[in-house]
C-alpha cells in the first residue's frame, strides 16, 4: 500500500510475518491479466483460464488464476511491505492449480536476516483460507539498514 | 519414494539457446499489468515516486518480465508423455529494473527433460532456462522455470 511505512533491516526479527493479504480472483481479474500476457488472443481462445468447458475437459474443477498472475500477486504482498524492500529472488512451487472465484490468501514470514548484505529471506504462501497452500515458495529480499 | 524413467522427447532441442524478441517495453504496457495484478506501490504507478527513488520513470514490477517468458515461441521438444502441460515451478532472479522505452531479448534453453513416478503416477518435467537480456546487452532477470506433462 502506498501509506505503509517503510521497513528496515533493524525492524525485523526472524519469524516475523508480512501482512497477509486476501482478495478473490475471479473471471473478470483473470482476463485483464490475459489481455495484458498473450494479448486478444489470450481472450479469444478458449483456455483452462478463460472457459468453464476447456477446463472441465483439461479435468480440472474449473476456469483457474495463470500460474504467472499468481507470481504476480505474490510479489505484489511481498512489495506493498514496505516501499524500501527490493525483490531480488522468488522462487516457488505450482503444488496445485489456484481455483478462480474462492478466497485465496497471501502470506509470508522471514525465516533468515544476512546483516551484512542488507537482505532476509522469507518463506512465501499462497493458499486456500483452511488447509494446504497451492504455492509455496521462498524470496530473497533486499532490506537497508537506517545505516545509524 | 519415486524413481526415475526414460522419456522419449527431441533432443536436438536440448541445451540450445534461442534468442526470442525483440520486445519492447511500455509505459502502457507496464501500467495495463500494475492494474491487472492490483499493484498500488507508487514505484510502479506513480512517475515523481518513482523519480524520489532514483529511477528515471516508473518502473516494472519483478515478475512483468514473465509476460514475455512465459508462452514465449519456444521450441517444442516433443515429450512423449502426457496431454496437458502445466507451470510446476519458477525460480526468478530480479537483476535489474525494466522501464518504460526499454527493449527486451530472452535467451533460452532447454536444460532437462526428466520423469519422476510416484503416488499419482508418472509425470514428466522439462526445465527451460531464460535470461532477460536489455538493449544495453544487461541481464535484467534470470529465470528457471519446469513444466510438468501428465
Amino acid at each position: 500500500m502506498t501509506d505503509n511505512k517503510a521497513v528496515y533491516l533493524e525492524d525485523v526479527e526472524i519469524g516475523d510475518e508480512l501482512p497477509t493479504q486476501a482478495r478473490q480472483v475471479n473471471m473478470e481479474d483473470v482476463r485483464a491479466f490475459l489481455l495484458v500476457w498473450q494479448g486478444p488472443r489470450g481472450l479469444e481462445q478458449p483456455s483452462r483460464f478463460n472457459s468453464e468447458d476447456q477446463a472441465r475437459r483439461e479435468r480440472l474443477p474449473g476456469p483457474i488464476v495463470p500460474g504467472i498472475m499468481s507470481m504476480g500477486l505474490l510479489s505484489k504482498m511481498v512489495t506493498d511491505w514496505s516501499p524500501t524492500i527490493q525483490l531480488k529472488t522468488m522462487d516457488v512451487i505450482f503444488r496445485q492449480v489456484v481455483p478462480q472465484g474462492t478466497e485465496i490468501r497471501f502470506y509470508g514470514v522471514i525465516t533468515d536476516k544476512h546483516e551484512d548484505r542488507e537482505e532476509v529471506e522469507v518463506d512465501l504462501y499462497l493458499g486456500p483460507l483452511q488447509g494446504q497452500p497451492f504455492i509455496r515458495g521462498k524470496a530473497v529480499l533486499g532490506l537497508p539498514s537506517r545505516g545509524e | 519414494m519415486t524413481s526415475e524413467t526414460q522419456v522419449e522427447f527431441d533432443r536436438a532441442v536440448l541445451g540450445k539457446t534461442l534468442e526470442i524478441g525483440p520486445f519492447p517495453v511500455t509505459r502502457e504496457h507496464i501500467l495495463a499489468f500494475t492494474r491487472a495484478v492490483g499493484e498500488t506501490n507508487p514505484l510502479y504507478t506513480d512517475d515523481e515516486a518513482a523519480r524520489e527513488a532514483g529511477h528515471d520513470s516508473i518502473i516494472a514490477p519483478p515478475t512483468f518480465v514473465n509476460v514475455f517468458i512465459i508462452g514465449s515461441k519456444r521450441p517444442d521438444p516433443k515429450i512423449q508423455h502426457g496431454t496437458l502441460s502445466f507451470l510446476a515451478s519458477q525460480a526468478l532472479e530480479c537483476c535489474l529494473s525494466v522501464k518504460p522505452g526499454d527493449t527486451l531479448r530472452l535467451f533460452t534453453s532447454l536444460e532437462d527433460v526428466y520423469a519422476k513416478t510416484g503416488r499419482a503416477g508418472t509425470m514428466v518435467f522439462a526445465v527451460w532456462k531464460t535470461e532477460v537480456v536489455n538493449q544495453k546487452a544487461e541481464v535484467v532477470a534470470v529465470a528457471r522455470e519446469s513444466f510438468v506433462r501428465r
